[in-house]
């Protein structure tokens, strides 16, 4: 088991800094009940992934504006602010504008590549090799990934609040508009990196498997992000392991070991209250 | 709204408010003021625009058009939201809703410490559920969890409370106690402001009504308002309001 880890350290490590990323900023994703907000994100990125391909195809490059990740970011970054701003407002429904921000960014990331002469659709929604995490990417994702789980740490009382009762934070005084924004920029920062490391089906299930797996586990909320991240952690070494034992794909072993872990700490649960 | 012994004090004014919701306007040039000590009732029917009227006066909904004041000393306002409004998928104990109300005093990123906490404790205390403490808010009954909103408007130190339908869902023991509770706060020198769509319940609670009504907003004297003619008149249908043992029972299509 060790020899494989070691075998494949950067990509674990990788891995696992996606993992513990997602898992924390998945948390609030589905206690405030936006999952889909994820998914949508996760088009946003790949739509900005398939843009950036398209002007590269075509010759026009300006500046690193049009490098994938940067460009991801930035359009993903913007869909964030739209919807921070949408979940404090009164005027339109919230899913609705996941909606269509889901099927059009969707919509626009395939009709991109099928412009673009350098990739096709499957490497953009599969990609991301799970076993081909170069070094300086693992940098990269450390520096980047790793902060944000600090914001969490850091911000929690506000994060909380805003999510929670968003009424009685503003009676308080808090911008609840502008926390929802930069709590949706984390989401941003975050699901981009991830994509662009792990694919978007694995980032997708890093976001919602170990959260889910900690809501069942924990009856307290620091409770619940240590069973997410442990969860996360725990299902992606044992999915490295599996993969290579099997010779199975990485990444989909991985969402499997999971999906393992949540039926188990789901069936345990439904038993102990019985009981 | 607000008539009590002491010198009269306007804590709220508003002038010629006008709320909305994109094209929906609630209220279109509304005129009150809130006098600090009052003990006030805002009945209404579902849908009628009592907590938009809650939000602008707590400044969680800018108006339209027109403004509304805060006057004299600091207010401090404790907010108590309908239950409804909590997700109960959030794993939270009482203690943890409770501190929430302590939040305000503290700075970006600072952390809870004994002094919010102790906070958070005397206001459980205050409302008799200290014991609820570490059980989890969404395992609690609907007067419970009642309790523990007030106790967190509490942990605030609030001299105006306003509390959003507080006795909503709730079986009569239990809108006893949280109304009796709240007449206590009262007691305590809390201006406090009860939204409700449910006239009977607070009639008999409340020195003050403002009924909300069709978008616009009638306020005067509990006893000077609840009569049959006025409510009849209000509500376009025969209403009558029996006295007994000092209540008031309101009786509509009578």
């Amino acid at each position: 088991m060790l020899d494989t880890l070691t075998l494949f350290a950067g990509s674990v490590g990788g891995s696992l800094i996606v993992a513990v990323g997602c898992a924390v900023v998945g948390v609030f994703l589905v206690l405030r009940r936006i999952v889909f907000v994820g998914a949508a994100l996760a088009q946003l990125s790949s739509a900005g992934i398939a843009l950036a391909i398209l002007l590269q195809s075509y010759g026009l490059s300006v500046m690193f504006f049009t490098d994938p990740l940067i460009l991801s970011f930035l359009i993903t970054l913007a869909g964030t602010s739209y919807f921070g701003v949408l979940a404090a407002s009164d005027e339109l429904p919230p899913d609705a504008g996941l909606g269509v921000v889901f099927v059009v960014a969707g919509a626009l990331a395939v009709l991109f590549l099928a412009r673009s002469a350098q990739a096709d659709i499957y490497d953009l929604f599969f990609g991301g090799d799970v076993l081909l995490i170069p070094d300086e990417q693992l940098l990269i994702l450390a520096a980047v990934i790793l902060p944000v789980v600090l914001l969490y740490y850091l911000f929690s009382k506000e994060f909380l609040f805003i999510s929670y009762d968003d009424q009685m934070a503003a009676t308080l005084g808090y911008s609840v508009k502008g926390w929802n924004v930069a709590l949706f920029a984390t989401f941003a920062i975050v699901i981009t990196f991830s994509i662009r490391t792990v694919g978007v089906l694995l980032a997708f299930a890093y976001l919602v498997l170990p959260p889910l797996i900690g809501i069942f586990a924990g009856s307290r909320l620091d409770r619940v992000f240590i069973g997410a991240i442990t969860s996360a952690v725990v299902g992606t070494l044992a999915g490295f392991v599996l993969s290579v034992y099997w010779d199975l794909p990485t990444g989909p072993v991985v969402i499997a070991t999971m999906g393992a872990i949540l039926a188990i700490v789901w069936g345990s649960t439904r038993l102990t209250r019985r009981s | 709204m607000g008539y009590s012994n002491l010198p009269r004090e306007v804590l709220i004014s508003a002038q010629n408010l006008t709320l909305a919701y994109g094209s929906n306007v609630v209220f279109d040039g509304i005129s009150f003021e809130i006098e600090r000590g009052g003990l006030i009732g805002l009945v209404g029917p579902n849908g009628g625009g009592k907590t938009t009227l809650l939000r602008a006066i707590l400044g969680a909904l800018k108006p339209r058009g027109g403004r509304i004041a805060r006057h004299g000393a600091e207010v401090r306002f404790g907010y108590v939201p309908q239950r409804r409004h909590l997700d109960p998928i959030w794993p939270l104990r009482v203690i943890d809703v409770v501190v929430m109300g302590t939040y305000a005093s503290l700075p970006v990123g600072g952390r809870i410490g004994s002094t919010q906490m102790a906070s958070a404790n005397d206001a459980l205390d205050a409302v008799g559920i200290e014991h609820l403490a570490e059980k989890r808010y969404a395992d609690l009954s609907g007067g419970q969890q009642q309790r523990t909103l007030v106790a967190r408007a509490l942990a605030a130190r609030p001299n105006f409370l306003v509390l959003d339908e507080p006795t909503q869902g709730m079986d009569l023991t239990s809108s006893t106690g949280i109304l009796e509770l709240i007449s206590r706060l009262h007691e305590q020198n809390i201006t406090i402001l009860i939204a409700s769509h449910r006239l009977n319940t607070i009639a008999n609670y409340v020195e003050t009504i403002a009924l909300v009504y069709d978008g616009s907003i009638h306020i005067g004297p509990r006893d000077d308002l609840l009569t049959g003619e006025n409510l009849s008149s209000l509500y376009g249908i025969p209403v009558e309001v029996i006295h007994g043992d000092g209540d008031r029972i309101v009786v509509f299509g009578g």
